[in-house]
């Protein structure tokens, strides 16, 4: 990949991870420890909070997941801020000159002992140590968590941590019914997210509508459930007036987007795993709504690049995951119109048919 | 171009994948992904192998009914298209020992490389903006 000017070599990273450990326990000193264990994808991620500010930035989009106090987590997540702490983050390893792209800072995607990110915009920097099954989330001041960030929390980290157990972060929403769920992808615009949304207030089960997490099981392809977030456009919510009457939606100042908490108001229908039956790639077409047949090359192109050009280090192991995801499921062509209420109904006979 | 010249994919920071005779190009340094059609694969497939430029018209000439020399303005126009694209690099390679390519079953059209960009900002370079003197971002918003 490209040459970093100024690349920290990995052990200075993993000195630096150690240093940023001891930061949070000075961190977490300061006031409570607030923990919490959900389960993902059949782990149990452990979340440690060193105080209260971090957990708006973290909690909500995680929060359908289920709680599962007493398991062994199989990943920590250590979560503070300077701002309410007090601590500091001790001094980095990569220089003034850094760059980013897709939340790497170049230079440092080499080291197997900590995986970096850092997201520009948001600035908030990650450090996951896979020996030690741990993590770090780490923040200026949490009151500058910008809404997106916490819409889908710990998105590199959990790419990397997934990775690292057969699974694979995937730039989809997933819809189905309790027999089996649909892999929705398709680049913005398409309709995959007023798909999804169409598919939640039709009463389908909902597993995410930007980011889901999947696996290439002995029993088949599955689809687990990461964040219960909603990233909803105007457009969506002139289709979907009932979405607004839910009380839960309002783009804040600068929002482009409204986010909806799905855990509020549509809880029951959120499913942690199912079964993947089909991949939908949505168009649309103004017509009926129906599925047209796709080949498992034109679904790779809808799914793969909008996936692989977001997440740090995905590359050669995320191709070959995503190959056999669409050569072990039927792919189709959603071709969507105006009318939800054929568009549901085709979407839960499409479950049904196994595909 | 030299008869003679070898090519070698720009890994690592180009990816390509095949899947049921369909290819897909990514390059990881521009954001930008591609699609190849049929005889655009056959000869991404040979200079992989280290066919060199002179002889891809024939590997093509393996492939669909015609001569080498039908192929050879097509060969050309791609060669400097996925040099252009930093698809590839020249890079000389031992003479391979490259297996025939299979006769299509689909007519021959030449090489078309559909090119997309509408990803690309997703992968822009970003300074660490607003970095205080220990190296830390100061905060997004």
């Amino acid at each position: 990949m490209i040459e970093s000017t100024r690349p920290a070599a990995p052990d200075a990273l993993e000195h630096f991870f150690f240093q940023v450990t001891e930061a949070f326990g000075q961190a977490a000193g300061q006031g409570p420890l607030l923990t919490q264990q959900r389960r993902l994808a059949g782990r149990t991620l452990r979340l440690e909070f060193a105080g209260p500010a971090m957990q708006a930035c973290v909690v909500p989009a995680l929060d359908h997941l289920p709680r599962v106090p007493d398991a062994v987590p199989d990943l920590r997540v250590c979560i503070f801020d300077s701002a309410s702490t007090g601590v500091a983050l001790p001094a980095a390893p990569w220089g003034d000159d850094a760059q980013v792209a897709r939340g790497e800072i170049l230079g440092l995607e080499s080291s197997q002992t900590v995986r970096v990110t850092l997201q520009p915009g948001s600035a908030v920097l990650t450090l996951y140590h896979p020996s030690s099954a741990t993590a770090l989330m780490w923040i200026a001041d949490a009151r500058d968590c910008p809404y997106w960030e916490a819409a889908a929390p710990l998105r590199g980290l959990l790419h990397w941590w997934c990775a690292a157990h057969g699974l694979q972060l995937v730039h989809a929403a997933a819809i189905g019914t309790a027999d089996g769920a649909l892999l929705l992808t398709g680049k913005g615009g398409s309709g995959k997210s007023t798909t999804a949304l169409s598919a939640l207030v039709g009463g389908l089960r909902y597993l995410g509508d930007d980011y889901v997490v999947c696996e290439n099981g002995a029993a088949g392809p599955a689809v687990h459930s990461l964040y219960n977030t909603a990233k909803v456009g105007s457009d969506s919510l002139a289709m979907l007036p009932s979405l607004t009457a839910s009380g839960t939606l309002s783009p804040g100042e600068g929002q482009d987007k409204a986010v909806l908490y799905t855990a509020c108001g549509y809880r029951a229908q959120l499913s942690p795993t199912l079964p993947l039956r089909a991949i939908l790639v949505p168009r649309i077409t103004g017509g009926a709504p129906a599925l047209l047949p796709l080949t498992a090359g034109a679904a790779f192109l809808a799914l793969a690049p909008t996936t692989l050009f977001q997440l740090p280090g995905a590359g050669r192991a995320t191709t070959a995951f995503l190959r056999e995801l669409v050569t072990s499921l039927p792919c189709y062509q959603l071709a969507l119109g105006p009318d939800m209420q054929a568009l549901v109904a085709l979407l839960k006979d499409s479950v049904a048919a196994g595909r | 171009m030299k008869p003679e010249e070898t090519f070698c994919i720009n890994e690592p920071g180009v990816i390509s994948e095949v899947i049921e005779g369909e290819a897909i190009v990514l390059n990881f340094e521009s954001g930008t992904y591609y699609s190849l059609n049929d005889s655009y694969l056959a000869l991404w497939e040979g200079i992989a192998r280290g066919v060199p430029a002179g002889d891809l018209p024939a590997h093509l000439a393996q492939r669909y009914p015609g001569t080498a020399a039908d192929f050879a303005g097509d060969v050309e126009h791609a060669l400097r298209q996925l040099l252009d694209e930093q698809l590839i690099r020249a890079e000389p390679r031992a003479a391979a020992d490259v297996p025939p390519a299979d006769v299509s079953n689909v007519a021959y059209a030449a090489p078309v490389l559909q090119k997309f960009t509408d990803l690309q900002e997703l992968l822009l370079l970003d300074p660490i903006h607003d970095l205080d003197e220990v190296g830390h971002p100061l905060g997004g918003g």
